[in-house]
Order: structure tokens, then sequence, then C-alpha cells
């Protein structure tokens, strides 16, 4: 399923003194199995965008299209994109509400109408999935630690088996291992079963290392697409974004100032650079 | 997004009656509330919807505003109405036509209830559009704290609604984050009878209250931890100012009074 | 000098004494001393008792074992508790859940009228703390319409008007944007620069580098004590307790292990770059 937003505009309240404009013209095309980072300041209009996706809002101007489903502004009935896009919001552990774990990862499935065999299966997949050991199934989720929370939450997102996935920084509040084991297993699923993934971020760091591509979104509007690579090389301009300088990119900007000839400047992650001084090291030593 | 029914309600303004003390305004609406009901006839009616007409003035909030607060208390106004027509004998026919018969007491009652009711709506409504909730609450805790001797827990009761006041947005943009969480995991709120409908809120409903007792509990920690110990000893940063103008409208009430006192039958 | 905090064999742990489980000791026979005007950083795992620790810190935990001293005072005593709650002040970690006024203005009063500060003297000290937290101008606004940064900033605002003499950031940045982290970070440096006692719970290695010395907590007992640069050079230790390295220690490591001679006690990014700059140009 291909995504097209074209010339998205979206105003909260309309015709009120609270009027406010959240996003105005936004363009911007997902192509099926994809893995898109969405990044902004807060308030940049990131979290309007992905509700559109996901058939949440409706515009008030432009269109979206989701596969063959087209949302515009007089679109009534968003129901064709359900359990098609599947959405994990901020802090989805505050969503939990089933007496255990199995069933609230089963109250997506079981809305779409499945058979209770087919709901069974599904959750099970799901919990293995995300990672939670299949004793916990019968536990309340409101007992599990936080960590688990979220990954029933996010199971609960799974278990529909959605062709994209929205993610609305699903890190947020883990500790290190934990963001890192999460946005791996979505990686490889999205690897796997060739998922659409929709990941909006903070974390420069994180939209680097999973996502293919880059949309940077500023005051509503997109200002910037591309790989990661091409996004971090704008230097100062991030900064006018609104947005976070990775500190690998930074440490080798800062290399760069007094090497000739300079490291690559899209380096990335920690392991690249790590590689690529050792690379410059043990080929300047003398043998 | 769900529209803010708090936000709704106040319109910042710079009025005499915005200026006016809350608990000046509170004790206003209260006695004029009472005071209505002396009014039996032309000349009284006519002397409070005077004084009604006097305050829409005096808002400086538009009256399409006020209107628009009106329309849901319409339909009450028209139904009273009716059944007084309908109801109502004595004094005469005025007007009949098949099962209806109108007599002449009736469509007085009629008339005059609908305006006692619209001049207490409108009253209320004046009350809740020029005075901010915070300034309500203000004035509410003065004007009870007389009554902490008989055990009335004025100051505990003002805490508890400006905390309400304070986390009303918060739990309505909640609201709305946990509903579209669940729409996008397939549920329904709109189709089935009224027991499904409800039913299908129970996913809302349990996140809201769990988080809310989240919310509660860190709340009373980080009071306690900013010394919070009870109303005793406390000083404040509001303060009210009683003017002239609030002695004034007083006055004003009080000649009211005495003016349906003589107008009346 | 007279420490400002004093743990001697403290414990704790939640439950009752009497619902027949055997309690979960949270911290055992902790011993801990920060002087005043210390910049001190706490990391540990979940579940490390990090938060219970801050927690019994200004009284609102009683410890079950051992004697806590706070500037001198008893949290243990009822009467000794608001001097206690004045002079150590808490910042929580959920910006929302701890603002308590309907505006910016009544939320900054709202632990000095605790403590029956006249009203003139609230106003000044407004004026002062929202100047100082960057928040002036922002009197009559909601708490509800600010961004993380500046409720956090708020809840900041409303401890340094009570005029603390330590202030404990407990997660108080793990909910914020980059933006706000920023922010809340530059105010935190501005008041220890001022002489406030900091105690920091956090779990990011780059916040933790800004403090004097951080305390790492462990199954109920501090790991490591000691200043950054000291501290970050204990890897493996810091992996077992599931903790990350700043990025310039990893970096460091990482290259030494290639065989690469960089200098062993280099901890910041200035020193590595510099080293970095030799060892490559040289080649």
């Amino acid at each position: 399923m291909d995504i097209v937003i074209q010339g998205l505009t979206h105003i909260y309240m309309a015709g009120t003194p609270y009027e406010r404009t959240a996003l105005s013209g936004v363009n911007l095309k997902i192509p099926s199995g994809g893995y898109i980072a969405v990044v902004g300041a807060t308030g940049s209009g990131k979290s309007t965008l992905i509700q559109h996706i996901a058939g949440l809002l409706t515009p008030t101007g432009g269109q979206v299209r989701v596969g063959e489903v087209e949302i515009s502004p007089d679109s009534r009935d968003l129901s064709a994109l359900r359990g098609r896009v599947g959405v994990v919001f901020q802090y989805p552990e505050h969503q939990l509400f089933e007496e255990t774990v199995a069933k609230d990862i089963a109250y997506g499935p079981r809305n779409l109408g499945l058979s209770d065999k087919e709901v069974a299966r599904r959750v099970e997949q799901a919990m293995n999935w995300v990672g939670l050991p299949p004793e916990l199934s019968g536990r309340s989720p409101f007992q599990l630690s936080g960590g688990q929370m979220r990954r029933v939450a996010v199971a609960g997102v799974l278990a529909m088996q959605p062709e994209v996935l929205v993610l609305d920084e699903p890190t947020a509040g883990l500790d290190p291992a934990g963001r890192r084991e999460l946005l791996s297993r979505i990686h490889s699923l999205h690897r796997e079963r060739g998922m659409t993934v929709v990941l909006v971020s903070h974390n420069m760091e994180e939209a680097a290392r999973y996502a293919d591509q880059i949309f940077v979104m500023h005051q509503g509007t997109g200002v910037f697409e591309g790989t990661p690579a091409a996004v971090f090389s704008r230097g100062n301009q991030l900064e006018e974004w609104g947005l976070e300088v990775p500190e690998v990119a930074g440490l080798t900007n800062r290399l760069n100032e007094k090497l000739d000839p300079p490291l690559p400047a899209e380096l990335l992650t920690l392991e690249e650079l790590e590689r690529e001084i050792i690379l410059r090291w043990k080929r300047g030593r003398p043998r | 997004m769900i529209q803010n029914p708090i936000l709704g309600q106040y319109v910042p303004g710079d009025s005499p009656l915005h200026r006016l003390d809350p608990r000046a305004k509170l004790l206003f609406v209260f006695c004029f509330m009472v005071v209505v009901f002396l009014a039996n006839n032309g000349a009284s009616y006519g002397l409070l919807a005077g004084v009604t007409v006097l305050a829409v003035g005096l808002s400086g909030v538009p009256v399409w505003m006020i209107l628009r607060g009106l329309k849901p208390i319409l339909y009450l106004i028209l139904l009273t109405a009716i059944l007084h027509l309908w109801l109502t004998r004595g004094g005469g026919v005025i007007l009949e036509w098949g099962p209806f018969i109108i007599h002449r007491n009736g469509a007085l009652q009629a008339g005059w209830i609908s305006l006692r009711f619209l001049i207490l709506i409108l009253m209320g409504t004046l009350l809740t559009l020029t005075t901010s909730p915070i300034a309500l609450t203000d004035g509410l805790e003065r004007l009870l704290s007389p009554l902490t001797r008989i055990g009335v827990p004025a100051h505990e009761l003002a805490l508890m609604m400006s905390i309400a006041l304070r986390f009303i947005p918060t739990l309505w943009e909640e609201t709305d984050k946990i509903i579209k969480a669940q729409r996008a995991r397939g549920a329904d709120f709109e189709s089935g009878g009224l027991y499904k409908r409800a039913k299908s809120y129970l996913p809302v409903l349990i996140p809201l209250f769990i988080s809310s007792f989240r919310r509660a509990e860190d709340l009373a920690l980080a009071m306690e931890a900013r010394g919070y110990r009870g109303g005793r000893g406390r000083t404040r940063i509001r303060e009210l100012h009683w003017g002239r103008a609030d002695t004034v409208s007083l006055l004003i009430l009080a000649l009211l009074t005495v003016g349906l006192l003589w107008l009346r039958n | 000098m007279e420490p400002i905090l004093q743990l001697d064999g403290v414990g704790y742990h939640y439950g009752s004494p009497g619902d027949g489980n055997d309690p979960e000791w949270i911290l055992t026979g902790l011993n801990l001393c920060v002087n005043p005007g210390e910049y001190l950083a706490v990391m540990g795992p979940n579940g490390s008792g990090k938060s219970t620790l801050a927690k019994l810190m200004n009284g609102l935990l009683t410890p079950i074992t051992g004697k806590i001293r706070v500037a001198g005072l008893d949290p243990g005593n009822d009467r000794d508790l608001p001097l206690i709650r004045r002079k150590v002040g808490m910042v929580f970690q959920n910006p929302d859940n701890q603002i308590v006024g309907t505006t910016v203005k009544d939320d900054v009063a709202f632990g000095m009228e605790n403590m029956g500060v006249p009203r003139k003297q609230m106003l000044i000290r407004i004026r002062e703390v929202l100047e100082r937290t960057g928040l002036a101008g922002l009197e009559e606004a909601s708490p509800h319409h600010l961004s993380g940064g500046q409720k956090q900033r708020l809840a900041i605002a409303g401890v340094i008007a009570m005029q603390p003499e330590v202030i404990i950031f407990d997660e108080a940045t793990s909910m914020l944007d980059p933006t706000g982290r920023r922010e809340v970070l530059e105010v935190m440096g501005e008041l220890y620069q001022g002489g406030t006692t900091i105690i920091h719970i956090t779990h990011s290695p780059q916040e933790a580098i800004r403090a004097e010395r951080v305390l790492v907590l462990a199954e109920g007992q501090p790991q490591l004590d000691g200043p950054p640069a000291e501290l970050f050079r204990h890897r493996e230790q810091l992996a077992d307790w599931s903790l990350e390295m700043p990025l310039a220690a990893e970096l460091k490591e990482r290259l030494r292990c290639h065989g690469m001679p960089i200098r062993e006690d280099i901890t910041g990014m200035e020193e590595l770059v510099e080293d970095l700059w030799t060892l490559l140009s040289k080649a």
C-alpha cells in the first residue's frame, strides 16, 4: 500500500477563536514496504500528520491516499483503514484496559471480526514478535513492569497485522536497552513481512539507525526529505528546524575541523565512526 | 479534537460586570434568584426584565453569544409554556380549537413562567460569562469561610474545585487520545443499541480512570513535597477587592427587592 | 563541613510488615553523605531504588531501618517536616502531574502559600523566579498551554520560590523532548552555580556527566561512587547494571580495544577530539 499525501492542510477548531493551523500543504509519498522517519520539534505537526495516515482525522484541505482508500475533506467513513493501518501512540501502555495480557492483545483482532481460533493464533504470534514470554498471557497487564506493559500495547497493535505501522515516539520513557530492543524487533518485522513503517521520533539517532527516508517537519510543513545521510549533512539547518544534531554527527564534525582529508560526513552510528577512524589510523601507520 | 467545555463559557473582558468582585456577583445572583419569585404582575416582571437587560448591557458580552448559551434551555422553556397553555384554566376561554382550549389564565401563566425562566437563566449565564471559574472558586471559598466553624470544609472544597479546573483540559486531551487509540484498534463507538454502545466505551473509561488515579497519586505526593498541610496557616496569592461598585450592586439588589414588593399584587 | 544530607544504614521496603509476605527490600544499609553545594547524579537500573531514595531524602517516606539527617533535621520527626520540605525541594518526572495552580503565577505561589509567606513577599519572589526560569511574561498563562520543558521549569520555579538548599530532580528530564531537556539542564546548571545542592536522578549518561559526582545504585546499594571521569572507566560494570556510557567514553574504549593508543583517562568529548587529531594527523 503506497501512501500519497497531497497538499494536506489541517486546522484545529476551525472557525473559533481557538483556531490553530497544524498542517499546511504537506506533500509526502511513502512507498509500500518503506521505512520512513518523521522528525521535527514539538508542535511541528508530526502527530497531526500521522493521524491522517491512520484515518483518525479528516483533512481540512488536500488529500491522503492509503492504498486504494482516499481521504479528503468530505470523507465520512474512514473505517476502511481500520486494521490495515496500525498506530502505536505515545505511552501506549496508558490504553491497556483488559483483565489479562492475552485479552488486551485480542481486542484489535476481535474487532476485525476474526474467529476465536485465529484471534488466539495472532495473540500468540504478536507476543512472540515483541518478545513477551507466553506464560504472561494470563497475567493482568497492570502487574507488569513499564517496559513489559509497553510491549503488550505494541503487541495489541501488531496482532491486527497491519500493512502500515505508525509509531509515535514509541521509545519515550524506556531505558536505552529497552529502546534498542523494541526498535530492532519492529525493524525485523519490517524486513521480514514487508510492513511499511512510519516512525515519529525526537531522537535523531534512532531515526538515522532504522529509517531509509527521513521527512523533516517544521511549523506545519515538510521542509526536507531524503536519506538520513542527506539530512545530517544539512549541518546548521538542523538546528533552525529545532532538531538535535546526533552526537555521532557532532563528533564527526568536530574531528573534521582539523582532518585533511575529512572523514565522510554521512557517518550516522557509533559503529560506522569507529570503523572509519580505525581504517584511517591503520592506513596511516607504517607496517 | 473535542471542544473544551470550560473554555466555551468564560468570555474575558473588562466590563463593569467583569470588574465586580466575584463575591458581589455570587451574592447578587443568589439573592436575585430568590426575589425573582416575588414578581407576579406586569409591572413587577417589567422591573425584573429591565434590570436583566441593564445587566446584559453592562456585561459587554455580544448578545449573540449570550443567546447561543440559551439555546439548549429554550426547549425546556417552550415545553413549560405549552403545558401551562394547555392545562391551566380560569379567566375565560380565549381560544378554542378541537380538544385544545386555551384559557386566559393559562396564557398569562405561560407568558410569566417563560419570562421568569428566561430571566433566571440569563442572570446565571451572565455570571459564568463574566467571571473566570477560578475567580468563582475564590469567591465561593470566601463566602463559605464563616461556615468553617460549623464544619463546612470551605478551603478543601475550593481546592478541589481549582484542581478540577486545572486538570479538566488535561483529562480532556487524554480522553481524545485514548478514543483515537482504541478506534485505531477497530473500536466502534457509533453502531449498535444503547447497551452495546455504552459497553464499547469501557476500553476508554477504564484507562481514563486508571490514569486519573495515577495523576491523583502523583499530585498528592507533589503537593506534600511542596509543604501542603491543609488550609491552616496558609497565606494567599489571590486577593479579592471589595470596591464601591460592589456595594452599589448590592444596593441595587436591595432597591430591586423593595420595588418588587411594592409593585406586586 | 557539615553534610547537608546524611544517610546511615538506611533500609526501606514497600508493603506493610504484617501482610505475611517476606518484604522485598528496595534499599539495604545505605550510607551516603552529600555536602552543601554538591552536584550529584544518581544512576541505576529500573527498580534500583533511585526514586525511593529521593522520597526518603525529603521525608515523603520514612526509613524502616537506619537514620537520615537533612541539614541537621530528622524527617522522622513530624515537627521537623515542614522545615525539611522547605529546605529540600523536589521536581518529579511527569510535568503534568505536579502542577496544582490554574495559572503559572498561582502554581509558583502554592509552596509559598503553604509556608505562610506574606503576599507582598510572594509577588516579589514570583517575579524573580519566573525571571530565573525564563518564564517571565507567562504569569497568567494556563499550565495546560505550556510545553513540556516550560512545565518542568514552572515546577522548578515553584520549588526555588521556597528558597531550598537542596533540589532533587527525580528523572525530571525523562519525559521531555530534546529542547525541553536542554532548557531544564540549563536551569539546573545555573542553580548549581548559585550554590544550591543538586541531586539529579537520571538514566542518561550525557546528563550524568554534567555532575561533579555520580552514584550508581543497584540492588539496594551504591555500586560506584565518584567523579564521572572515574566512573565511566568501568564499562563492563556499567553494562552489568544496564547503564550506557557517554558517547566519547564509549568510542574511546572501542578504539582502545583495536589497539589505538588513546589516553586512558579521557571522558570528555573535547579531550577525545584533541587526542584523535594528534593520532590521526601523525598518520
